[in-house]
């Protein structure tokens, strides 16, 4: 901490002394400098893309950036293949003004290798230097490609240093990949029973079934679980975080099956199968099918992302009246290793943000873009882009910024809400995270399960996992192939484990599946993923 | 005799330009569908360089450099491509050996009905969950074979017992379900150009025979059956040269881990390993030798039904 206080403290130093240095003095100046009306061009690079920036309605907030600064924008989408239809306009050389891509996209490195990017930096330097306001110094430094360097302007994405000074109350949006969800009318009849230790955890689930062995005429299903073609997400992602797994040790990256207390868990699965509390439609239910259970509350027990619970408690209470019934699901503590640590849930921090805004050579006015950006990433552009024009979509009441409700409250489609407004995370071609992460919500928007806090109060910040979780197979094809059959051997694999008939032929399973693990050349993905977590690590001042 | 061949050679010249000035429109649609598949089919051929190169979609497909053989001994040296292969096999040979004759029946059978209207509501049904996609369709069997779903049930009801797992969760059922699945939802719509082939018999020649004395049975063996013939020939041959492909849509929605061992077909082993890994040079050497394979039964079967039955269409 010490040391990351120290280089912003350098950091700037440097910067308030590139004034006195001097650099073409003359060419600073913001988006006020030119207010004349011109239009960029930005290609988005998914074929889906719809949004359009109208200006023929007063009260969209596209229309009040317009205005206020002359720049309009025309999205251009591929049409037809994405992946075929850049390959052309990059091998064409002939590029729009600003183009959004993903970091991942293969066709960045392509760009750049082509000369066809411009460096925001230098950009920066010349005509705006707000940039440096608006982009986190550990941005700059994330996203650049050497030192100096920088061609992508971060959208969607977060700053490390700025997340991890977020108060609570902003941290919501980051914390807690997942958490336990029970059904509140279920736990509350059963007098909330511990369910952090295996016995707790088998003898809640069956006491569920006993009291509530149907749920509309269908039997209750214990508990929600989803193998898939490479596994199951909860024990093989989820698990790990509950039990406050570490990330590496000193052999290098953390085998999670090295883990007693995991393996352990893995056999309490085994012997809740056994018991009869895993519904065998847990192995070849899809999407869809756990979809139509979830929202008939037919689990009594869910382990998710608080996102996709959000959406599930939503359908019940309206559809269902769980309101008054009480099925809805809530939030529970479950899957504590030995010690009864608190688990250790991923942040949710997006440091390689999602479509990052690239300004390319052909760029008709490369100063007016930089500036616009530096002005729609800012606070007054974000401000516009989330709440919108004063006294049209929000007001300010004692001082802080207050969507008026029919913004919220479902009184206005969420087309009209598009056409007319463009507010409240519709756009999503600008969006700045550190800024967007602090703005007010509407309270009646939170959701009432208490995933949020839950994901707050237990969230680690594991950032330094960026780029380790799928392998680029562009960069590292033989690891990627490797960690993809592994991956195809486990799903056919944990299922055995789940079935097995005793821990006996449990460990034989395990154990030949970890040895084929290793003559498949596991180790190779493994180091890979550590010299990338300390990349990482390095990248981000992180001991 | 020099001056004859020129004034033969020059007068059969002008006939022929003067047959393609007739023929003018007819030409001018011919070559637009010549040039479609110039554009469409034998163009994109190129694009089997990819399977010889390190293609990266980032760049251009010719400035990848050239690999050779490697992706095709990649995938030849993959132990898990046989069992690919095993089960891409069984399920098209069970498709060939049940699912071909089928639809041929179901055509004979309904041309038996004597009831016109009762006929077209037959024929109507039957074809109808043809248009069902596999998706919706996977989507269904899931259900039905759930642990509450329609057909575990019903087997329960006859008396029998279900497998522990389900029928979607035994690898044992799997090509029998596959196959079952597509014979159910394919076999109207199949029947559909036998039935186009039985109706351009000749009714004459089925009367004649009724006069003679033929029943039922031996009308359909000596006049139905010789007359499509050729139709069942071609269809047969095409068939056969599909066996490498499997249904990806459909496999793809019922594969799951418990059924990995008979569902993994080659198409749904490529999407894992290639595909989803953007992995366009492998994808690509699989598809090729497919298509080689393909190329050789084609003609293999071809030789076969212009043997047997007289019809060949190379």
């Amino acid at each position: 901490m010490k040391r990351l206080l120290l280089l912003l403290l350098a950091g700037t130093l440097v910067l308030s002394m590139l004034p006195l240095i001097g650099i073409a003095e003359d060419t600073q100046g913001t988006w006020e400098t030119d207010l004349t009306p011109i239009t960029f061009d930005v290609y988005f690079s998914e074929s889906w893309w719809y949004d359009e920036w109208t200006t023929d309605q007063p009260t969209r907030s596209s229309t009040y950036i317009t205005e206020k600064t002359g720049v309009s924008i025309n999205f251009i989408a591929p049409t037809g293949d994405r992946d075929e239809a850049t390959q052309r306009m990059i091998a064409g050389g002939d590029v729009y003004d600003i183009m959004l891509f993903s970091v991942y996209d293969p066709f960045v490195k392509g760009l750049e290798e082509a000369g066809l990017l411009l460096n925001l930096l230098d950009l920066a330097d010349t005509y705006d230097k707000t940039f440096y306001d608006v982009v986190a110094p550990s941005q700059i430094g994330w996203f650049s490609s050497a030192p100096g360097v920088l061609y992508s302007y971060p959208n969607f994405a977060d700053a490390f240093e700025q997340a991890m000074a977020m108060p609570d109350s902003a941290k919501r949006f980051l914390s807690g990949d997942a958490g336990v969800g029970v059904r509140k009318d279920i736990y509350d009849a059963l007098g909330r029973p511990d369910m952090t230790t295996i016995d707790g955890f088998l003898s809640t689930l069956a006491a569920a079934q006993e009291l509530y062995p149907e749920v509309d005429g269908l039997p209750l299903i214990p508990i929600h679980l989803m193998f898939e073609g490479n596994g199951c997400r909860v024990l093989d992602s989820y698990l790990p975080q509950f039990l406050a797994q570490p990330i590496t040790d000193e052999n290098g990256m953390f085998d999670r099956f090295s883990d007693p207390a995991y393996i352990d868990w893995l056999k309490a699965f085994r012997k809740a199968y056994d018991l009869g509390l895993i519904s065998r439609d847990s192995f070849t239910d899809k999407r869809e099918q756990v979809e139509e259970k979830l929202s008939s509350g037919r689990y009594f027990m869910v382990t998710m992302g608080a996102s996709d619970l959000a959406m599930v408690n939503n359908d019940l209470y309206a559809v269902r009246g769980g309101k008054d019934t009480g099925v809805w699901y809530e939030v529970a503590e479950a899957f504590h290793n030995p010690a009864g640590d608190a688990p250790h849930l991923h942040d949710k921090i997006l440091l390689d943000g999602w479509k990052n805004l690239y300004i390319s050579k052909n760029c008709k006015d490369p100063a007016r873009a930089i500036r616009f950006l530096n002005y729609v990433m800012g606070e007054e552009g974000q401000r516009a882009i989330w709440f919108g024009i004063e006294g049209v979509t929000y007001d300010v009441i004692d001082g802080a910024d207050v969507f008026k409700p029919f913004v919220y409250d479902g009184s206005v489609s969420w087309e009209e809400l598009v056409e007319k407004y463009f507010v409240y995370g519709q756009n999503w071609a600008f969006w700045n995270n550190n800024l967007q992460n602090t703005f007010a919500r509407p309270e009646e928007w939170r959701p009432k399960d208490g995933f949020d806090q839950y994901g707050a109060q237990n969230m680690y910040f594991r950032t330094e996992l960026e780029g380790t979780y799928s392998i680029d197979s562009t960069l590292f094809p033989d690891e990627a192939l490797i960690d993809e059959q592994v991956g195809l051997e486990w799903g056919t694999t944990l299922p055995k484990l789940i079935m097995a008939e005793s821990d006996e032929a449990f460990d034989t399973i395990l154990n030949a599946f970890l040895k084929l693990r290793d003559e498949m050349g596991y180790d190779r993905v493994l180091a890979l993923r550590y010299d990338i977590v300390q990349a990482n690590r390095e990248k981000l001042g992180i001991k | 005799m020099d001056h004859l061949t020129v004034t033969v050679g020059l007068k059969s010249r002008r006939r022929f330009f003067l047959k393609l000035r007739r023929q003018t429109v007819i030409q001018i649609m011919a070559l637009s569908g010549l040039a479609w598949m110039i554009i469409f089919n034998y163009i994109p051929m190129a694009g089997i360089y990819v399977a010889f190169s390190d293609y990266n979609v980032a760049k251009p497909m010719f400035s990848a450099p050239w690999a050779g053989f490697k992706y095709f001994e990649q995938f030849l040296n993959d132990a898990k491509i046989y069992e690919a292969l095993t089960n891409t096999l069984g399920i098209s040979i069970l498709n060939i050996v049940i699912g071909f004759p089928i639809p041929i029946i179901f055509a004979i059978l309904l041309n038996e009905l004597n009831s016109v209207r009762y006929k077209r509501i037959v024929q109507t049904v039957s074809y109808l969950p043809h248009f069902v996609s596999w998706v919706i369709l996977g989507g269904f069997m899931i259900n039905w074979t759930s642990e509450t779903g329609l057909i575990t049930d019903l087997i329960k009801k006859v008396g029998l017992v279900p497998p522990r797992l389900g029928l979607l969760g035994d690898p044992d059922y799997f090509w029998g379900l596959a196959v079952g699945s597509v014979i159910w939802k394919e076999m109207g719509w199949n029947a559909i150009i036998y039935i186009a082939a039985i109706a351009g018999i000749n009714p004459e020649l089925f009367e004649v025979a009724t006069i003679d004395g033929a029943n039922r049975w031996q009308r359909i063996l000596h006049i139905t059956l010789p007359s499509i013939k050729g139709t069942i020939a071609i269809l047969f041959t095409l068939t056969v040269a599909r066996l490498l492909d499997s249904n990806f849509e459909q496999i793809f929605v019922l594969y799951n881990t418990l059924n990995a061992s008979r569902s993994t077909v080659v198409d749904i082993y490529v999407y894992h390993v290639g595909m989803r890994l953007g992995r366009f040079s492998y994808a690509t050497a699989v598809g090729l030798s497919r298509s080689i394979v393909a190329l050789i039964l084609l003609i293999i079967s071809n030789r076969v039904s212009d043997k047997l039955t007289g019809v060949s269409f190379i």
